[in-house]
């Protein structure tokens, strides 16, 4: 759909906008949550996403996209939710704790893809890619998955161009190290 | 490979074609990492959530004309409430008091004295004239409607009422 429409639809407050948005956004929204957040909450938070969408869509101006503006939504109530778990002092699930829910509730591609790999190193890989922290596991997965661009990094997380590749680079760095701690690479 | 280079392949500035087979081994384990932690984050939303997240917009939506109707009955009742009130009375007096079946038919010359004394109290003097003229109409009211008519003090002197 003609993403000016979309928008158009979304200011007048039609459901059918709504509909379409969560159609082609809540999985993206979801996985970005997911890796910054670990498993708590995805839910929770894509339905807050998309009030906070329906509340404050007049004040999108449109100078930026609109997945650009949805993900500084999702990202800024991540934040909100991981500072106010720390302030209540909550039990940080850590992202390991999760992983029986990966292999209950994976994704349809995900058992062809784990066909292909031994078991072995799946979950190793898991236990790695778990040790790294919410902001790495972020910028690695709006970069390095979804392949977006620095500028829109930096837009989303409201930094200067230059932060955010830095922040990457120690966060591939980091990912890298983990990596060769496990004799996965570099042997 | 070094971090340099490795972020240099990863933001494609060095193509996949010029690195050695060694460093292409550990890039393609590199991308298999990279690849878990896709499908660690893989998120399906149910239909089940979908439907909830669309039947919390349209409720949203509606607030506030929930809200302006809401206003509006509280008006409407609110309206008819005080036009039933100033329109229907029913005026009690005292048995035998013939001075509020006076005040009832129009005829309270007493009422005219009461008025006057008012007038020129003082301060202090009307606050306690207004109090006393409260409570006894209270008495008033309460009395009538709280005990029996053969117990009761007060009887209806008139009633004023539109329907």
């Amino acid at each position: 759909m003609d993403e000016k429409k979309l928008i158009d639809g979304l200011k007048k407050k039609k459901v059918w906008a709504y509909e379409v948005l969560y159609d082609d956004y809540a999985p993206r929204l979801g996985s970005v949550i997911k890796s910054y957040l670990g498993y708590d909450d995805v839910e929770d938070v894509v339905q807050e996403v998309f009030i906070k969408v329906f509340r404050n869509i007049r004040k999108f101006r449109g100078d930026a996209k609109l997945s650009t503006w949805l993900y500084r939504i999702a990202v800024n109530i991540c934040k909100d939710t991981l500072s106010k778990r720390k302030r209540n002092n909550e039990f940080l699930t850590d992202f390991l704790e999760s992983e029986d829910k990966v292999s209950i509730e994976p994704p349809a591609s995900t058992n062809v893809f784990r066909e292909v790999m031994d078991e072995m190193s799946f979950e190793e890989l898991m236990s790695v890619v778990s040790k790294l922290s919410e902001d790495d596991r972020l910028l690695i997965k709006l970069r390095d998955i979804d392949d977006l661009s620095y500028e829109e990094i930096a837009e989303i997380l409201d930094k200067p161009v230059g932060t955010v590749k830095s922040r990457l680079h120690y966060a591939r760095k980091r990912l890298k190290e983990l990596l060769e701690e496990v004799g996965y690479i570099g042997q | 490979m070094d971090n340099e280079r490795l972020v240099r392949v990863m933001d494609r500035e060095i193509p996949i074609e010029e690195l050695r087979v060694e460093e292409k081994m550990e890039l393609k384990e590199y991308a298999k990492a990279l690849m878990i932690f896709r499908e660690k984050c893989c998120y399906k939303p149910s239909n089940q959530s979908r439907d909830r997240v669309i039947a919390k917009i349209k409720k949203m939506k509606t607030k506030p004309y929930r809200m302006l109707g809401t206003v509006v009955a509280c008006m409407v009742v609110g309206f008819f409430s005080v036009n039933f009130f100033t329109n229907n009375t029913i005026l009690v007096k005292r048995k035998g008091d013939l001075y509020q079946l006076a005040n009832v038919l129009g005829y309270s010359s007493g009422l005219n004295e009461r008025l006057k004394v008012n007038l020129l109290a003082t301060v202090d003097t009307q606050n306690r004239n207004s109090v006393a003229m409260m409570e006894s109409e209270m008495e008033r009211s309460l009395g009538f409607l709280s005990s029996r008519p053969e117990q009761n003090n007060f009887e209806v002197s008139g009633i004023n009422t539109t329907y």
